[in-house]
């Protein structure tokens, strides 16, 4: 008898109109996944967030103004994942059990090639040693290791939680984990519910259903590099503009 | 006897070959790891024997969620001696040191790994059935508690990276290295992609 | 025959070692060490290790009350969760919240007591001086000073920690004063109810228009103003939400209807409005006609309202009259929501504001009515036995100026800053003194005479808040998931020892008399955090069983409560207050003899407001994204930049009687013309990397003339040349 695992497709799926900018995503990221604090030379361009919630407006006046958020991380390409490809190290690849994209911090060598390939900005590299102030090392999330200064890091759809969650399910003899075991932390921390994660092959799943629906789109389609990160919005120009343009880093470039 | 040009430099050249090698397979392995004392003497033999009767998941247990609970806290160890069992000197330290002011026994850990490795004991335990000595060997059967040999450079613990320095022959228990890990998993069909056991 | 050491000896010497090592694993070994290292950099912060433990408890850093499940690795949590199911904050958690365990180790954390000297220097001292110096401060204030000369600011009135403040407060004949929050209003339209009035709560859930006046009801932050009872609805579900706020805030995007009101015209917005509902006969005329004690009349409110039709609120307000009467006409189609917000750093609306908003809700017949106002505490049940003079607990804006010789204020994060020189203008001048109980050094606070450190909301048990639009009562704690350092104290403990005449109760006495009382209420239910439900709370057959699920992390609620609408005055026939709003309308107020060239209006982030210290991950919002502007930033419209002659990304000071701060210019098209907004914080020293500074902060500018409104700020914005 062969022991068949089913196929996940992991893939989140964002709906703009419900984000509202408050950035809880980013923060609850950042604390489960060990993220560290850059000091304030850093500005936007250096600094390390694996879901930045970017804001971008019509550019009209009132009433006829109009703002949308956002949130981008790892798009999780499915097709030609940009990022494998070039790394020289090996440190990126494609679980093929799950189609998440895993960066290894361990075997980076800082080149930046994957940063350079990826499409989405959704990579960040570590310009500083990662500190945490005096006392609260003790606070970190045991469940990722920090990243050392000089490697790349990015969202891995909180692959620590899917640890916990094969922990949990193992305990109790099960070798495969239920859909509502493993969550991420920005879809569990969003205060509007616009997150929603799940696995994409899974066709009963809401993130199947949402992601198959009229109104989802994926960044920058056309690149055919198949994000299984979907967004929603009824909102034309928004849907225009992402699916076409590359975003642009919010504010003007510093120094 | 007239010792040749070329019999004073072979003799050199096996002079220098010796103290290498010397050095390689007897200096550098002592001086590279240092050797650590447990805070305090324990017995598996004694705990786990008729009169005590203890089982190993009695102290090693999984919790709820499913991680190893590991090393046990003091608060296991309450529960049996609360006031000393006999008048050893471990037994008083263990008593005067650590369970009247409530302190946790700093044990240093054999088999630690590193921070970035992500190893579920349920899952090997429990669904693949391995049993602990394996990893472990028989640690449980042991009377005294060895010192921690520790890397002085990368910090790690000699059980991980194996204790046979030539790195030839080696695998669990006495070596845990990532290559130990994928041997395993390759024999057992296991593949898997990074993030599997990294975390 | 000789024996001599040749080059060629030495070669071999050297060559048999190479060999020797390469024939040894020390080199392999080596590498490999080295490969090691590189990969773990050994000051690489190191994890926490061990079992991983879960307990649940309540957040305290605002009055919202959010359910927390905290996972525990040694006793230190290393993972802070929402509570699915919860009824207050229906399983979500703030960024605030997300991260608040690491404010125990803030820079700005207060380790030691401290006082200033005659020399104007801050220096340590131990905890038994520091004590002994209040009691001698106490001393001398009561043998000089009268009424209300010894004060409490209070951040968060109103729990069982309070009442022990206004007894103490009561044998000292001191004041119990009210620090700024999101509820502050609704004790306005308390004040509107003729004869004694519960509690009351917002029925948001079940309202059908939601008419907020700038409150950030979209923030989905914390629970605090409607955020958690709009969560996880669908869209057909929710009210319509109307937001009325010149500042286009998350709330103002997110609303289904912005309206963009001139700053400080909400009181001309509302009377307008209710012109509508008068004249076009939409007002609940049952009510109005049974209760309402000024309708009628010389002077009275339908007199007032009557010259404030759309077509002239419109040219004040700048909101077209065809929007005011649609919005009047949603408002009375059914149950509806008023909320005079208060911005975290702008502070309140005026008095009037306020009144002339819950007219409204009067009006419509929306007070007592579900979907509208509703009672939360229909009886005494949870009150304290008010044995002993209790101190009368005021609003800052009512207290005397010049009054207060000692000022003691609680250690408890209120989220709304207070402006400096509003602190200053109640205290005697010249010997008023402060004293601060708080964890932090708070920028409205950094000049207390006298700090004594207390513990964090994480280390120490409390009440957690009721959120302003939860419509039952309900008791939960703050369960400590850290250990409290041994120089903080509890504000009461302090009380305590230089308490002379009253007996100071400790939190966990005052705490557990609540919950048996509760017990003996026998109503409600009580939810439990780690099954997901809640229980009839006479399922718990002992006060022990109560307290014990209290501290596990529980909630009670009480049941809900009816309550119908007693007698009320709508804006009171008051003919100064009627001569000074029609001016108004004629002539909109600017100017305190300042020359008026660009309006400041400072506001806060609902989650990271005012003059308290953030966790470093919010940086992630502030400095390593610009999602969130802080308060080095300046927003104003082009049309403004182009006529001040500023481009975006120019330094710029912005300069009232008071001071200026520097600030660099962003572009906003949706910002008003001649207006210019500034977060209150956080300033960078916030995330604690950098030096303080007085003077950095838009609170330091307003004057607050005018009933501790500071939302409106005539200024000047000049270019700073660098």
């Amino acid at each position: 008898m062969t022991k068949t695992t089913p196929q996940k497709r992991y893939g989140m799926v964002i709906d703009i109109d419900r984000c509202d900018g408050c950035g809880a995503c980013m923060v609850a990221c950042s604390l489960e996944n060990n993220v560290s604090v850059v000091p304030p030379e850093a500005g936007i361009h250096r600094g390390l967030t694996w879901i930045r919630v970017y804001s971008v407006t019509n550019e009209k006046e009132y009433p006829h103004s109009d703002t949308a958020y956002l949130p981008v991380s790892c798009q999780h390409c499915g097709n030609e994942t940009p990022c494998v490809g070039v790394c020289p190290q090996s440190a990126v690849d494609v679980d093929p059990k799950n189609g998440i994209v895993s960066q290894i911090p361990e075997r980076c060598m800082g080149c930046r090639y994957c940063m350079v390939a990826c499409p989405y900005h959704a990579r960040y590299f570590n310009w500083w040693d990662p500190v945490w102030p005096e006392g609260t090392e003790h606070l970190l999330n045991p469940g990722v290791t920090p990243r050392m200064r000089g490697v790349v890091e990015k969202c891995n759809f909180c692959h620590g939680r899917h640890h916990a969650a094969q922990e949990r399910a193992a305990s109790e003899g099960r070798s495969e984990i239920e859909p509502n075991e493993y969550q991420t932390a920005c879809a569990e921390a969003c205060p509007n519910g616009a997150i929603t994660f799940g696995d994409l092959a899974d066709k009963d799943s809401e993130v199947a259903k949402l992601a198959a629906g009229p109104e989802s789109f994926q960044l920058l389609k056309t690149l055919g590099t198949g994000p299984k990160v979907y967004y929603l919005t009824q909102r034309g120009w928004v849907r225009d503009m992402a699916a076409k343009t590359p975003l642009p880093l919010d504010g003007q470039p510093d120094d | 006897m007239i010792l040749t040009r070329r019999r004073t430099t072979i003799l050199f050249f096996i002079i220098g070959l010796v103290v290498a090698m010397l050095a390689g397979w007897i200096a550098v392995p002592a001086a590279l790891y240092e050797s650590i004392e447990q805070p305090l003497g324990f017995s598996h033999v004694v705990h786990s024997s008729d009169d005590v009767g203890m089982e190993c998941d009695d102290c090693h247990h999984l919790t709820s969620e499913g991680g190893f609970a590991g090393i046990p806290q003091i608060a296991v160890c309450v529960d049996c001696h609360e006031e000393a069992i006999g008048t050893s000197k471990d037994e008083l330290k263990l008593v005067e040191e650590y369970i009247k002011p409530g302190r946790e026994i700093p044990w240093l850990v054999y088999a630690r790994q590193p921070d970035n490795a992500f190893f579920p004991h349920v899952r090997h335990t429990k669904l693949a059935k391995i049993p602990c000595k394996q990893c472990h060997g028989d640690h449980g059967q042991t009377k005294t508690l060895r010192p921690l040999k520790r890397n002085r450079f990368t910090g790690y613990s000699r059980d991980i990276w194996g204790h046979d320095f030539s790195g030839i022959t080696t695998s669990p228990p006495w070596s845990m290295k990532m290559s130990d890990c994928v041997d395993c998993h390759r024999k057992r069909g296991v593949r898997d992609s990074c993030l599997a056991c990294h975390k | 025959m000789g024996f001599s050491v040749k080059r060629r000896d030495f070669l071999g010497l050297v060559g048999g070692g190479a060999v020797g090592a390469a024939l040894s694993p020390a080199p392999w070994k080596g590498l490999d060490d080295i490969a090691i290292w590189t990969q773990n950099w050994s000051w690489k912060p190191r994890l926490p290790r061990g079992p991983v433990e879960v307990a649940f408890t309540h957040c305290g850093l605002c009055h919202a009350g959010c359910g927390l499940k905290v996972r525990s690795v040694g006793g230190s949590p290393v993972g802070v969760h929402g509570v699915p199911g919860h009824p207050l904050s229906a399983g979500f958690v703030c960024a605030l919240g997300l991260a608040g365990r690491y404010l125990s180790y803030h820079p700005s954390r207060i380790v030691e007591p401290t006082i200033v000297g005659a020399d104007g220097q801050r220096r340590g001292i131990p905890f038994k001086a520091a004590v002994r110096q209040l009691g001698d401060w106490l001393d001398d204030t009561r043998s000089g000073g009268g009424h209300g000369s010894v004060a409490i600011l209070d951040n968060r009135p109103g729990r069982m920690r309070s009442l022990a403040y206004r007894k103490w407060l009561g044998a000292l004949d001191g004041a119990h004063i009210k620090g700024l929050r999101e509820d502050t209003p609704i004790n306005r339209l308390r004040a509107m109810l003729d004869g004694p009035a519960p509690e009351l709560g917002l029925d948001i859930a079940r309202a059908r228009t939601v008419l907020s006046f700038g409150a950030p009801v979209l923030e989905g932050l914390g629970s605090g103003e409607a955020g958690s009872q709009l969560r996880g609805r669908s869209d057909s579900d929710k009210p319509y939400i109307v937001q009325i706020e010149t500042r286009p805030s998350r709330t103002a995007r997110g609303a289904d209807l912005w309206l963009r009101i001139a700053p400080g015209t909400e009181t001309v917005l509302a009377l307008g409005l209710a012109n509508v509902l008068v004249s076009e006969g939409l007002y609940d005329k049952e009510i109005i006609a049974q209760q309402a004690l000024d309708l009628d009349g010389p002077g009275g409110y339908r007199e007032l309202v009557a010259r404030f039709s759309p077509k002239k609120v419109s040219r004040i307000t700048g909101i077209d009259a065809a929007t005011i009467k649609k919005v009047a006409r949603r408002f009375a189609s059914g149950p509806a929501v008023v909320i005079p917000g208060v911005d975290p750093g702008g502070g309140p609306l005026s008095a009037e504001a306020q009144t002339a908003a819950f007219s409204l809700s009067l009006l419509n017949g929306d007070v007592g009515r579900p979907g509208g106002v509703v009672a939360r505490r229909a009886s005494g049940t949870t009150q304290l036995p008010r044995e002993g003079r209790l101190a009368d607990t005021v609003e800052l804006a009512d207290v005397p100026d010049g009054s207060i010789r000692l000022l003691i204020a609680d250690g408890v994060a209120g989220g709304f800053a207070i402006p400096t020189s509003l602190l200053e203008r109640k205290l005697n001048p010249s010997e008023g003194r402060v004293v601060s109980l708080a964890p932090f050094e708070r920028s409205a606070l950094h000049g207390a005479d006298l700090v004594i450190p207390s513990t964090t909301p994480f280390e120490s048990i409390d009440e957690a808040g009721v959120p302003i639009d939860a419509p039952v009562d309900s008791m939960g704690l703050t369960v400590p998931s850290m250990r409290a350092p041994d120089y903080s104290v509890d504000s009461l403990r302090v009380l305590s020892m230089v308490a002379k005449s009253s007996v100071v109760p400790t939190i966990t006495e005052l705490l557990r008399g609540r919950s048996d009382r509760i017990h003996a209420g026998e109503r409600g239910s009580v939810f439990d955090p780690s099954k997901g439900e809640s229980v009839p709370l006479t399922e718990f057959k002992t006060n022990g069983d109560l307290w014990r699920a209290l501290t596990s992390g529980g909630l009670w609620t009480d049941a809900s409560a009816t309550f119908s609408c007693p007698p009320f005055r709508l804006m009171g026939a008051n003919a100064a207050i009627r001569d000074r709003l029609h001016r108004a309308l004629e002539q909109p107020s600017t100017a305190d003899g300042w020359a008026h060239e660009i309006t400041l209006m400072p506001f806060g982030w609902r989650d990271a407001s005012g003059d308290g210290p953030l966790p470093p991950v919010m940086a992630k919002l502030f400095r390593e994204t610009r999602l969130r502007l802080d308060s080095r930033f300046a927003t104003i419209c082009p049309k403004t930049a182009g006529d001040l002659g500023f481009v975006e990304g120019d330094k710029a000071s912005i300069k009232t009687s008071l001071g200026s701060i520097t600030v660099e210019v962003v572009l906003d098209p949706a910002v008003v013309d001649g207006v210019v907004h500034v977060a209150v914080g956080p300033s960078t020293e916030a995330f604690g990397d950098a030096s303080r500074g007085k003077g950095d902060q838009p609170l330091d500018l307003p004057s607050c003339e005018n009933d501790a409104c500071w939302r409106v700020i005539p200024a000047k914005m000049l270019e700073v040349v660098s």
